[in-house]
Parts: C-alpha cells; sequence; structure tokens
C-alpha cells in the first residue's frame, strides 16, 4: 500500500518470470536477436573473450551462447545454443532444475570438448556458467537494494508543532518498508559488449507520507492507533493529509565497466516530500552511492567479489545497501543526532568509504 | 571449532614455520586464510574474542587479498557497532575502540599499495582511537599530504570534521583542500569548513563560489554561512550567484544562506 515493494522479485530477474514452455523459448528466441545483432554490428564476430548479453565464446569456430534463467517458484533453467562462424544455427540444448539443485544444458561441439550451461539457484542470486574444455567462466547477477527509512514510529513535523509524520518504525532489514526504494539486478563486468550492466531494472520507487494530528493520533507510548492509520478522511482529527510520491522522478542509477573485472554502480536521488511542496524544495531525500565491485575470475566457483562503497547522503533518514542478502552499508541518523532538518542539500555526510567481500 | 579458530592455528603454525611470506599467493594455505576472513565477516554477529587478533594479523598478512578481506571485515565489524547492528548486535567482546595494538597495525596498514587499504584504514583508525589521539592526528595528516587517490583524500579529511580540527595542521589540510583538484574532496572540504570554520579558509570558499562551480556550490553555501558575520564582506558573491541562478532549488539555497549571514552578528 505505501510502496511497491521490488525487492520481492529478487531474483526472478531476466524479464518475465516464466515456466518452463514456450514462453520460455520465446525469451531465449528474443534474446538471441539481439546478442546476433551485436555480432553483425562487429563484423568480425565475437573476439576471443568477449561476452553479451546471454554469453557467448568461440570455440574452435563455433559460437556458442548461454541463457540462464531463475523462473521463479525455485526453478532454474539452463539453455545453450551453437551456431557456426557465419551465423548458421547449428544445435540447442535445454535443462531445467528446481531449487537446491542445478540445471544443466550441454552442447557436444566437437570430439574433443563439450560446452556446457549451467543455471544454480543459490540464496536469492542467479549464478550462470559456461564451460568449455575445462575453461571455466561464470556469469554472476546481483541483486542490489537501496533503502532510505525512518527508523521511527513517527517523526514530529518540523513545519507544525502539532502535527507528526509516519514513520517505517523498522530497524535495518531489506524488506523492509522505506521512503525510497532502488532496486536492480546487475551483471558482472562480462557482459562487457552492453553499455549497461543491468539485467533487471532499475527500479525506483518514493513512498506514500502521511501527517497525523499529535492530540488525536498517538497512543500512551506517543505510537500511532490503529484508528489513526485507518483514517482516510482528511483533515483532523487523526490522518490529516497523505500524499503518495512521484515514482522517485529524481531518482536514477547507471552502470560502467572498464574490464571484465571491474564495475561500478552509481546511484543518485533528491527526491522531495510531496506533502510540502514549497518546504519540500529542500526537504528532499539525497544521496550519491558509488559502489566498485572487483570481480576475481582466477577462482570464480568461489565466486570471490570485492566492493567499495563511496559517495555521500544526507543526515536524515537512515540510509541502508544490500548485495542479496548482505548489508554493504548501514547508517543511522541518531547515531550522530541528526535529525529531519538535515534532508535537503547539501549532503551532510561524505567522503565514507566502506570496503568489503562479498560472502 | 569456529573458521576464524581455524585461522588462526594455520597463522600460528605458519609463523612457527616461517611460511607466512610465501612467494605465490594463491597457495591452499593463503585461499584458506582468505576464506576464513571471509567467514568472520559473514559471522561478525557471533564473532567471539578471537577475532579482533586475527583482523590484526591479517591486516600484515603478505598476500594482499588477504589484507583487503580484513579490512573489509574490520569496516563491517565498525559499521555494524556505530549502527547498532542491524538485526543483531555484536558482542561487545569485539569491539575494537581503544584497541592499541590495532592502531598500531591500522597505523602501518596506512602506507598500503592498496588505495583500499589506505581508505579503510584512515577510516577505521577515526573509529578505534578516540579523538583527540596526539599519535593518530599526526599519522592521518602524513597520509592525507601523500594521498593520491581522490577517495582516499576525501575519506581521511571528513575525519578532520570531528578530529581535532582546530590543530594547526588539520587547518592547513582544510586550507589546501578547498582547492583540491578533485569536486569530490572539495565539496568534502566545504563540510568540514562548515563545523570548524577556520579563518584561513574563508577565501578560498568565497573563490569556489565566485567560480560558479555548481557541483560543490550547496556545500560552500553552508560553508560561507557558518562564518556567519564574518561572511558578511562577501555577501556580493552570494547576490552575484542570485541575480544568474534561474532555477528554484539552487535559488532557494541561496537566499538561505544570504538570510543567515545577514542575521548574523
Amino acid at each position: 500500500m505505501r510502496l511497491i515493494d521490488f525487492t520481492r522479485r529478487t531474483g526472478r530477474a531476466f524479464g518475465a518470470a516464466h515456466k518452463v514452455g514456450p514462453a520460455f523459448f520465446s525469451l531465449a528466441l528474443l534474446l538471441l536477436v539481439h546478442v546476433c545483432g551485436c555480432i553483425t554490428s562487429a563484423g568480425a564476430g565475437i573476439p576471443a573473450n568477449a561476452f553479451y548479453s546471454g554469453a557467448g565464446i568461440p570455440v574452435q569456430g563455433l559460437n556458442a551462447y548461454c541463457y540462464a534463467y531463475s523462473s521463479g517458484g525455485g526453478f532454474v533453467e539452463a539453455y545453450v545454443e551453437a551456431y557456426d562462424p557465419r551465423g548458421t544455427f547449428l544445435a540447442s540444448a535445454y535443462g531445467a532444475g528446481q531449487y537446491g539443485a542445478e540445471a544443466n544444458a550441454t552442447y557436444n561441439l566437437t570430439v574433443t570438448g563439450q560446452y556446457r550451461c549451467e543455471a544454480d539457484y543459490w540464496d536469492d542470486d542467479v549464478y550462470m556458467g559456461h564451460s568449455a574444455f575445462g575453461f571455466s567462466f561464470y556469469l554472476m547477477v546481483y541483486d542490489v537494494t537501496l533503502k532510505t527509512f525512518i527508523p521511527e514510529n513517527n517523526y514530529p513535523d518540523p513545519t507544525s508543532g502539532t502535527e507528526t509524520a509516519e514513520g517505517d518504525d523498522r530497524g535495518f532489514a531489506r524488506y523492509g518498508s522505506s521512503r525510497t526504494t532502488h532496486f536492480m539486478a546487475i551483471y558482472d563486468p562480462h557482459a562487457a559488449a552492453s553499455t549497461s550492466l543491468f539485467a533487471d531494472g532499475p527500479y525506483k520507487d518514493a513512498a506514500m507520507s502521511a501527517d497525523y494530528e499529535v492530540a488525536t493520533s498517538l497512543d500512551g507510548n506517543s505510537r500511532l492507533t490503529d484508528a489513526a492509520r485507518n483514517d482516510w478522511t482528511a483533515g483532523p482529527p487523526l490522518k490529516i493529509r497523505w500524499a503518495i510520491g512521484d515514482g522517485g522522478s529524481s531518482m536514477y542509477c547507471t552502470t560502467s565497466h572498464d574490464s571484465a573485472a571491474h564495475m561500478q554502480l552509481q546511484c543518485h536521488a533528491s527526491e522531495s516530500t510531496p506533502l510540502h511542496p514549497w518546504v519540500g524544495v529542500l526537504f528532499d531525500i539525497t544521496y550519491d552511492f558509488n559502489i566498485d565491485f572487483w570481480v576475481d575470475w582466477q577462482d570464480p566457483y568461489s565466486g570471490t567479489v570485492d566492493y567499495l562503497v563511496q559517495g555521500g547522503h544526507d543526515g536524515f533518514p537512515n540510509y541502508e545497501i544490500y548485495v542479496g542478502n548482505q548489508a554493504v552499508f548501514l547508517y543511522d541518523h541518531r547515531w550522530d543526532g541528526q535529525n529531519i532538518w538535515s534532508l535537503g542539500p547539501p549532503e551532510e555526510y561524505s567522503g565514507f568509504f566502506i570496503p568489503g567481500s562479498l560472502q | 571449532m569456529t573458521p576464524v579458530s581455524i585461522l588462526a592455528l594455520i597463522l600460528a603454525a605458519q609463523t612457527v614455520t616461517g611460511g607466512l611470506k610465501s612467494a605465490n599467493p594463491v597457495t591452499p594455505e593463503v585461499k584458506a586464510r582468505q576464506q576464513a576472513l571471509r567467514s568472520a565477516a559473514a559471522n561478525i554477529d557471533k564473532a567471539g574474542p578471537d577475532l579482533l587478533p586475527l583482523i590484526e594479523s591479517s591486516l600484515q598478512d603478505s598476500d594482499a587479498h588477504v589484507r583487503f578481506l580484513a579490512i573489509g571485515a574490520l569496516t563491517q565489524l565498525n559499521m555494524k557497532i556505530a549502527t547498532g547492528g542491524g538485526q543483531q548486535r555484536p558482542s561487545p567482546s569485539v569491539d575494537p575502540r581503544g584497541r592499541a595494538s590495532l592502531q598500531t597495525v591500522l597505523l602501518q596498514t596506512l602506507n598500503d599499495a592498496d588505495p583500499r587499504l589506505r581508505g579503510g584504514a584512515a577510516k577505521a583508525l577515526a573509529f578505534v582511537a578516540p579523538p583527540p589521539n596526539a599519535t593518530v592526528r599526526p599519522a592521518l595528516v602524513a597520509a592525507y599530504q601523500r594521498e593520491r587517490e581522490a577517495g582516499v583524500r576525501a575519506a581521511i579529511l571528513s575525519e578532520f570534521g570531528t578530529y581535532s580540527p582546530n590543530s594547526t595542521d588539520v587547518q592547513q589540510i582544510i586550507v589546501s583542500a578547498i582547492t583540491d583538484v578533485s569536486p569530490q574532496v572539495r565539496r568534502t572540504a566545504a563540510m568540514v569548513v562548515a563545523k570548524s570554520r577556520p579563518p584561513a579558509a574563508l577565501q578560498g570558499v568565497v573563490a569556489e563560489l565566485r567560480s560558479g562551480s555548481p557541483e560543490t556550490r550547496a556545500e560552500f553555501l553552508l560553508a560561507l554561512s557558518s562564518y556567519g558575520a564574518a561572511a558578511k564582506p562577501h555577501l556580493d558573491v552570494l547576490e552575484t550567484l542570485l541575480r544568474s541562478e534561474t532555477r528554484p532549488p539552487q535559488r532557494l539555497l541561496i537566499q538561505r544562506a544570504i538570510a543567515t549571514i545577514q542575521g548574523s552578528r
């Protein structure tokens, strides 16, 4: 009700969710058209060790492509196709599995080797891999969630001594409600032919805001009562006004990469509160996050991925960033005594520097 | 036996045999140390008193990635302590604040070849060492002066806002940072100025605003406002900016700065 929780689509990336069947092959065909377009524009086929959306690798004069999907409900699917150097379709293979298992699709390229496409369902992330002649690469997809939230049950409105704004009433939690949400799934930098590394999204959202009359809306513990929350008649008593955000018009994310081992995700927001248009010119949630990822391809099976979070953000409200289920950045406005007056430019916090490694 | 305990045994065995300085960076022993640190970072909430010794020894490891994983684990630990730990708070037994031996190791890490370690060490030092600290402050000043990575300079600089901002050496850093080539560093410097208001930085703040740079304006407006009455001779700079600015949010920022300075005594 108060926001669309995009994170519930976690791990069901790669377009529409689909079960095994014709719909799956239709999507695969669409992706192939895209990939083949890349090949044509390149003129001379896929260069060695270059990877495209869906992944392709030339093996003894053949081009093979791997597509891996997590189709929801715990199903994983893998699909491999092979083409000759002129782009003529040779053969395909398909495999599917359930949660906890692997989906493998194997195509024997020559008498000396095979091309194997593999999809594993693992902790909300889809791991795609393809290998040939024992030379393995893994393509990984990372779910990234950036949220801001007010940890208090309600927060006194700075423009009125008699009103209070609804908070999210929670601690740090990937799936909790929020003021703003950025969610996306990003490829690892092996998808080097694409200018964007987004596998899904980026989605953005700004939640509903609501103001309440202090005198009639709070219980003995200064928490909003159910009666106040369920009051949808504008004006006092109880809930006075509410408004849905503009959907995150000021929010955007971009990706970049300078090698197959390093990529950067940049996300920005300067999202105004929908309830106070004039005051809202300054009362907006502002952040600029830059997240670098380094992938160690020497040992892809161990999934070694380092990260570094930098950037700046307002002193209010709370900020949290998750990659998969792992918290890589947490900020609590109460730690440094920041309050709602810290909304708006400039960003009170800059120069933070959070290195770490994905688990 | 926890992963941390296993790694402690490996480290002890290697120290005895002198194997810690192995030339091969991807030996099974190195992989084991890396994996144990990853496990430690993933289980910060359940970590015991052997975590901090592990981080200290790993920060001195010959393998660069072990050192990186160690600073990552320490950063994760500090972040969880600072923010209340999310869903679970780390045990008080792993609180690194005031731990002298860790400070010593982090001071050495300020010289690491990897800028990610240098920046992480600077932030960890500021968290671990209670300000003011006569040893840490000059070390951070020196680290800032020799640092070539803008992100690391900004990371160090941001700590000077609360870390002895009135000492002469720190003020010199702040003044020079206002004219840094990186807007990221200049923005951070402006926020430090807004907290500490060093007189020597005022002219630099005015010069940045006069340059009209939009990417640093919000921070430098706040910095100039923080000087209060001392900034009144420079109101003309803000009025010039206001005349040329058409965007309502930016105009409001400038107007707010003018009002703050005019209302100061």
